[in-house]
């Protein structure tokens, strides 16, 4: 619980800083510009799936069950690779 | 560890086994050099925190000398103005960060899990990581002096004065490393102890059996794992700035100088508590014993420094009263500020009230404990007029700040740890401290110590500003100055003293021991925690049978009753109360060479980041590689001792818990959501 909320202090610091300076900008790019909101959402949740694929994947195995950790475990490859795939296609910057 | 000492050898284990794996064998030494380095014994670790923050102290020591020096008289010569910013900010942020914090770390490393009935930390592995990694983090701060300049920011380093523009030398650079790099060590260790003292305490130690200066570290460490990730932010962007041209915190591209400010001080304020709350812990401890009465009003202790950690979140704005933020932040501030001081003011009334009364018995620790409780509370009384906004846009940035902060980190801090050292040096190293030098130390100490900080209250109501290196004849500031420097010296002289009265009493202690190893009668303060229940000084394995708690103050109650009338009686003899420190085949963590190849490696990648990446090549490779050797080391050293002969001996899947609470958990089991819990954070 205490490193979630150190976790939760560390974005907490860099993500009001993101806010804070959300609208200015030197010229360069803004978040509209580098963001895309639709694809790092799906991102995000194919992420938070992976974790749960393997948690899933850790719990079968626990019960013995070889067969449910290798489905859980190639699940959680795909998702992952998926989700790098999108990231990378999802910011246009560069 | 450390399985070659006699009594634990067990004797059975063959040379081949240390490398099971067929991969890294784990160090064996137990004396030298080497069984420093690859120590992961709390008692050695604490040690070493110790004598580093000694040496740190030294360094700031000198800074602050200089600094008394440059301003002695008006128009001072001895630094110029810029070598004067560069010290003031060196020093002051040396004796926060590299003395007034792990001197804490080393009191609560050596005590913690002694007061709570444990053979060590939890993890003992990563306790020589925060060792390590803090010294590491204070060579790559001080490197700044053989690189061309320390920092010069101030130890708040504000924006935008920290940019490139205002400071183009790479003292700012390897200040922001070096902080960052402490505080890996901090976390780490936060993440341990209050592990440690969440799940390793003695059977019967409820959280309100514990002793109040383990209730004060676990405070502690909760608000460094909270306050650090702040900080650390804050040096990211910092360091984005300085060495990669980004735009934070430069305000003639749009930046709002306020952001550091905000970040620094949430962090920073923490911080003031996460360093006087450990020497509130110490004298809590040493006051009862030299008046041989319990704490009084133990849950207010508690239950106040617990109000001063959550507190302590709600108060950084007073640091800005004077930068702008309004007329509503200001009077909230203002309020929650004042409202601090109440908690605190609980702790001098427990602590009197605990006096009051007794028999007291003025001992160099007990002087240092009321030394604390006074000089403490007219910093603390200083610091409320602080909080009155009015009155602190009047004081901001005088030296009545300087003053204040004084008072309390040295005044309060300081003396609490040096009354600790007297206090535990005999548990720690064998032999007492003569008690007439300590006296002699305390009295010189507290004339040079209000000497050099009472004066600066004048000074700064006066107008004298802070940070200034140099001011005109006439302005009414020469007397007290010089006084100041005068003051400056006089400490300088009793921790002249202090330092001697070490190696004295080495002396005759060695010489009164003919030979023998050095050893002090049991308990010599008649004392009333689990630490004084074994051997000075502490065995290897601490405790040979870890004890079962009843009460508060369980060792006392196991040597003092009461009779039908309510008066204290003598119910055991210590002797049959002690611990005989003689146990054999306990099982104890084994060292290891990780953490110091892991910690070595940071500062190069530090240096690297600033000058080439090659230095970061190697960096890297030495982590990555100490990565590697640290998973596929044996998690135990087969020859070490394996507790068989002693049942209440945990099974240790990991090889890091020394002395888990005893519970009959099924071995498979407990690796089993061991292994879970990792995969769920390797996944993250």
């Amino acid at each position: 619980m205490g490193f979630l909320g150190s976790e939760c202090l560390l974005f907490g610091g860099l993500i009001s800083t993101f806010l804070l300076y959300k609208t200015r900008s030197d010229g360069g790019q803004t978040p509209h510009d580098l963001y895309d909101i639709a694809f790092t959402s799906i991102s995000s949740f194919v992420l938070l799936m992976s974790s749960l694929t393997m948690v899933l994947a850790v719990t079968a195995i626990a019960r013995g069950d070889q067969r449910a950790l290798r489905t859980w475990l190639v699940t959680t490859a795909c998702s992952a690779r998926s989700s790098s795939r999108a990231r990378c296609t999802s910011s246009p910057s560069s | 560890m450390t399985a070659i000492d006699a009594p634990l050898a067990l004797g059975s284990g063959s040379e081949a086994a240390t490398r099971p794996g067929g991969v890294f064998a784990r160090p064996t030494s137990s004396t030298g050099w080497r069984s420093w380095v690859t120590s992961v014994d709390h008692k050695k670790i604490a040690i070493m925190y110790g004598a580093a923050s000694c040496f740190f102290f030294l360094i700031g020591g000198i800074e602050a000398m200089m600094i008394r020096l440059q301003l002695a008289t008006p128009k001072g010569k001895f630094l110029s103005a810029d070598l004067y910013n560069q010290v003031f900010t060196m020093h002051g942020t040396t004796m926060i960060f590299l003395v007034v914090m792990p001197l804490g770390a080393a009191f609560m490393n050596y005590l913690l899990p002694l007061q709570i009935g444990a053979r060590d930390v939890a993890f003992p592995r990563l306790n020589a990581l925060s060792f390590w990694t803090f010294l590491g983090g204070g060579i790559v701060l001080n490197s700044a002096w053989l690189l061309g300049g320390g920092a010069d920011g101030g130890w708040f380093m504000y924006a935008p004065n920290n940019g490139v523009m205002f400071s183009p030398t790479h003292g700012i650079d390897l200040w922001v490393m070096g902080l960052l790099i402490t505080g890996i060590s901090s976390l780490v260790g936060a993440a341990n102890l209050v592990t440690t003292v969440i799940n390793m305490r003695a059977p019967g130690m409820t959280l309100f059996k514990m002793p109040v200066f383990t209730w004060m570290s676990l405070v502690t460490q909760m608000l460094l794992l909270f306050a650090l990730p702040v900080i650390t932010s804050a040096l990211f962007l910092l360091l984005f700035d300085r060495l990669f041209d980004a735009q934070f915190f430069n305000v003639s591209k749009g930046a709002d100088p306020l952001l550091w400010e905000h970040l620094f001080w949430i962090f920073g304020h923490p911080e003031v508590y996460i360093m006087i709350l450990p020497a509130f812990g110490v004298v809590s401890q040493i006051i009862p014993v030299f008046v041989r009465k319990p704490i009084f009003g133990y849950p207010f202790m508690v239950f106040s420094g617990i109000a001063i950690g959550f507190m302590g979140w709600g108060v950084w704005a007073h640091h800005m009263f004077a930068s702008g933020i309004g007329p509503v932040s200001v009077a909230a501030f203002s309020v929650s500020t004042m409202f601090i001081a109440v908690p605190t003011g609980v702790k001098i009334l427990n602590w009197l009230a605990t006096m009051w009364g007794g028999k007291i018995k003025f001992d160099s620790p007990m002087l240092y404990s009321v030394g604390l409780v006074t000089m403490f509370t007219i910093g603390g009384l200083s610091g409320v007029t602080h909080a009155v906004a009015p009155a602190d846009t009047q004081q901001t940035d005088t030296y009545y700040i300087v003053a204040h902060f004084h008072y309390v980190l040295f005044g309060g801090a300081l003396f609490g740890f040096i009354g600790g050292l007297y206090f535990w040096w005999p548990k720690v190293f064998g032999y007492l401290l003569n008690d007439k030098w300590g006296k002699i130390n305390f009295w010189i100490l507290l004339v040079g110590f209000n000497l050099t900080f009472g004066p600066m209250h004048v000074l700064g109501l006066q107008g004298m500003p802070r940070r200034t290196y140099s001011y005109n004849d006439g302005y009414g500031f020469n007397v007290w100055n010089f006084v100041a420097t005068v003051g400056v010296f006089i400490i300088f002289i009793s921790f002249v003293i202090f330092g001697w009265n070490i190696v004295a009493s080495y002396r005759s202690a060695k010489k009164a021991a003919k030979g023998a190893k050095l050893t002090v009668r049991d308990d010599p303060w008649d004392a009333r925690d689990l630490e004084w229940m074994i051997p000075n000084p502490t065995p290897v394995h601490n405790f040979d049978v870890i004890p079962t708690v009843h009460s508060l103050d369980e060792f006392w109650h196991r040597k003092y009753g009461e009779d039908d009338d309510g008066r204290l009686v003598r119910i055991a003899a210590t002797e049959d109360v002690m611990q005989k420190g003689d146990a054999t085949d306990v099982h104890l963590p084994s060292p290891s060479y990780w953490p110091i190849v892991l910690s070595a490696g940071l500062p190069f990648i530090a240096w690297g980041l600033i000058y080439t990446l090659w230095l970061c090549v190697i960096g890297g490779i030495m982590v990555v590689a100490a990565l590697y050797g640290w998973v596929m080391e044996p998690s135990t050293d087969p020859a070490a001792g394996h507790g068989d002969a002693h049942h209440d001996e945990p099974s240790d899947p990991s090889g890091d818990a020394a002395a888990a609470p005893a519970d009959d958990a099924d071995e498979a089991d407990e690796a089993a959501s061991e292994a879970q819990t990792e995969e769920a954070a390797l996944v993250d």
